[in-house]
């Protein structure tokens, strides 16, 4: 069986060693994988070699811009209710671990109820203002918008554990998926 | 503080980012503001969009930092709220229009990557040849989904491991190695299909 999705841990040398032993033995044996490895190599380094860069940036200019973009949105965090309202006045010292999405089990003290009420109203907010402002809403959307985002991203965690919903953009290719679930 | 240059660590900073400390938030705006507005440009190809993103990812970090756990790097933690912002902006903002009509006019404005990478002295012919090769591949990759298309830059402008792709797409470490296979295998195909056209 060819390595496939493997292959990449074994060129990025991700693999613990007894799998990087076996990919490198199916190596000598298969020419048509050490053809991939051999173009993937080639393709990492040209990729790397020719990056485009970006236009050049005022920094000066970036940081004025930057610094009263934050100023504006302080402003209006002190008329609405802001994110970081809601964290309780731990001083740095003594704050608790956090989870990777930001809630702390020791001073998140949301009820389930009251987090799912606190969504549904954000989700509210945005359909009046989605409405409101149809296509005008991008970058520049409204603070509620920011608020509801901060919401739904801490609930990504909950999200990950759906195996189905992490692998729906895969489902165009069932030969991975198949090497996916061998793997695993 | 690493110990050895007494420079504070991107950790620490976000930490007295978290208690309002603005000399803190500076200096990690100073550290990330290239990468961050290079790393949107490379998925968004607007210079606009891409200044307005990198800026408001800082936003978010100011807005956000006590939400960062420390588990991960920092790096990892903001180039998360930096592309989840890039790729959100792509899909509500009609982007694959505004791609089309610049590579319609990319020879016009001469934006294309063989302006911006200039061949060296040499071989006139074989440069020439080199650059439209990566003009093509480069073109090949803005084609690419934008999940792989993100994976792939993060793999070469970054480096970043498969475990902190997936941390910053918010998949699992598997899910961004077959992000990553596909799109190299897209990426051969075209090469392939180029070099026996020519």
């Amino acid at each position: 069986m060819h390595p496939d999705t493997e292959l990449i841990a074994f060129l990025k040398e991700e693999l613990a060693a007894p799998d990087r032993a076996r990919v490198a033995r199916h190596l000598e044996d298969c020419a048509e994988c050490r053809e991939t490895a051999a173009a993937f190599r080639e393709l990492f380094a040209e990729l790397a070699s020719t990056t485009p860069d970006p236009p050049e940036m005022l920094w000066g200019h970036y940081e004025a811009e930057l610094r009263a973009k934050l100023r504006e949105r302080e402003r209006r965090w002190g008329i609405l209710p802001a994110t970081r309202s809601w964290r309780p006045t731990a001083t740095r010292s003594r704050r608790p671990a956090t989870t990777w999405s930001g809630r702390s089990a020791a001073t998140w003290s949301w009820s389930p109820a009251l987090r799912i009420a606190l969504a549904a109203s954000a989700a509210g907010i945005i359909l009046v203002f989605a409405l409101d402002a149809g296509d005008r809403a991008r970058i520049h959307a409204p603070d509620p918008i920011a608020l509801e985002q901060t919401v739904i991203g801490s609930q990504l965690d909950l999200l990950q554990n759906y195996d189905l919903v992490e692998r729906l953009d895969l489902l165009e290719d069932l030969d991975v998926i198949r090497q996916l679930d061998r793997d695993g | 503080v690493n110990s050895c240059d007494r420079e504070p660590s991107d950790e620490a900073l976000c930490q007295r980012v978290a208690g309002r400390d603005e000399a803190a938030f500076d200096l990690l705006v100073e550290r990330y503001r290239e990468r961050a507005y290079r790393l949107a440009w490379s998925i968004l190809r607007d210079v606009e969009d891409a200044r307005d993103l990198s800026q408001e990812a800082f936003i978010r970090l100011y807005q956000t930092a006590g939400s960062f756990a420390g588990r991960a790097r920092f790096s990892t933690w903001f180039y998360r709220i930096l592309v989840n912002l890039c790729l959100d902006h792509r899909r509500k903002d009609r982007w694959w229009r505004r791609t089309i009509a610049r590579e319609q006019s990319a020879d016009v404005q001469g934006g294309s990557i063989i302006e911006r990478h200039p061949a060296p002295a040499g071989n006139p012919v074989a440069e020439l040849d080199r650059a439209r090769t990566m003009t093509r591949l480069w073109a090949e990759v803005d084609r690419l989904s934008p999940q792989q298309r993100t994976v792939v830059l993060l793999h070469v402008l970054e480096e970043l491991r498969s475990a902190e792709i997936a941390a910053v797409l918010g998949c699992s470490e598997a899910t961004a190695r077959v992000h990553l296979h596909r799109a190299l295998r897209a990426l051969r195909k075209t090469m392939e299909k180029d070099d026996r056209s020519q």
